[in-house]
């Protein structure tokens, strides 16, 4: 009879062990902290970006980008806007985004032909799963151009 | 007796193992949560120190976001290297264990510190990246920069 009762507590405590198991031990860690700062980053990076000032007669990158989608007549020390713009967003990029190993796609969207060709579009990494993204609309010549990064983890 | 016996020795087996169990539960538990209080830290230090009025730009006394004043930061850096002690102590009540730096990205340009701390043994450092226009009122441009924030147990 004693017997009996300690299977029964045994085959107790077995299921209350896997259940402390299960929803303790196995409880997925929640990463607040890097779901935060990529949120941020990737908000921050594009309002940074576009304000930043640049060589090519003090023009911010986005008034170079509004120029390139469309008359594409500013002259940068011999260079056109598209290719100027595109050559500094990839020097910020690579400053900043691949040095810090991140997986992630920033494109700039509704380009026309003056647009570099394949348009303005850097990424690297994996970008299937989980990510996190911000978007920019800037007025170009009555359209609407998209910057667009998309962190992922 | 001799069933009793042997049944006592499983229960007292079983009410040890079951204690050592619910010890190793609670110290996975602190670890848990000693490690989400450290990103939660890494948080609030990041956030502080990106919307620290004493360094935001502003216009018209209205402040701007994720823009440092690169005047603003110099003479912030020079207070608390310069002065009597007592600014970094304030400062080292809100930003506690802690290394803040802006680098300018685009144009390429110095380092600057923002606070510091001399730690001998730093545990759990934790990096969080936040990019931020900085603002050269002299020159009226903007340039590309990246708040680097450590934070150390």
């Amino acid at each position: 009879m004693e017997v009996m009762g300690l299977a029964i507590i045994i085959i107790l405590l077995t299921l209350g062990l896997l259940l402390v198991v299960r929803f303790i031990i196995l409880k997925p860690e929640s990463d607040i902290r890097k779901v935060q700062s990529e949120s941020q980053l990737a908000a921050n990076f594009i309002n940074a970006m576009l304000q930043a000032s640049t060589g090519c007669n003090k023009y911010q990158i986005k008034a170079l980008l509004q120029d390139c989608a469309t008359s594409n007549a500013v002259n940068c020390n011999g260079e056109d806007a598209c290719s100027y713009v595109n050559r500094t967003i990839a020097y910020i990029v690579g400053r900043t985004l691949i040095y810090w190993d991140k997986s992630f796609n920033l494109s700039v969207s509704n380009t026309n032909i003056n647009f570099p060709p394949g348009g303005i579009n850097f990424f690297r990494g994996d970008c299937t799963g989980e990510k996190e993204a911000k978007f920019s609309p800037i007025q170009a010549g009555g359209k609407t151009i998209t910057v667009s990064l998309e962190v992922c983890r | 007796m001799g069933e009793t016996i042997a049944i006592l020795i499983i229960f007292f087996f079983l009410v040890i193992f079951g204690f050592g169990f619910y010890v190793r539960v609670q110290q996975s538990g602190f670890q848990r949560q000693k490690l989400e209080g450290t990103n939660l830290r890494a948080i609030q230090v990041a956030q502080k120190a990106s919307f620290l009025p004493e360094l935001q730009c502003s216009f018209k006394n209205v402040q701007v976001d994720d823009c440092i004043d690169l005047i603003k930061l110099d003479a912030f850096g020079r207070s608390l290297s310069n002065s009597d002690g007592s600014f970094y102590q304030y400062y080292s009540t809100v930003f506690g264990k802690s290394d803040i730096r802006v680098q300018m990205v685009y144009p390429p340009g110095p380092t600057y510190i923002v606070y510091t701390t001399e730690v001998t043994k730093p545990e759990n450092n934790l990096s969080t990246f936040v990019p931020v226009a900085l603002y050269n009122a002299t020159s009226k441009s903007y340039s590309f920069g990246i708040l680097s924030v450590n934070t150390y147990e």
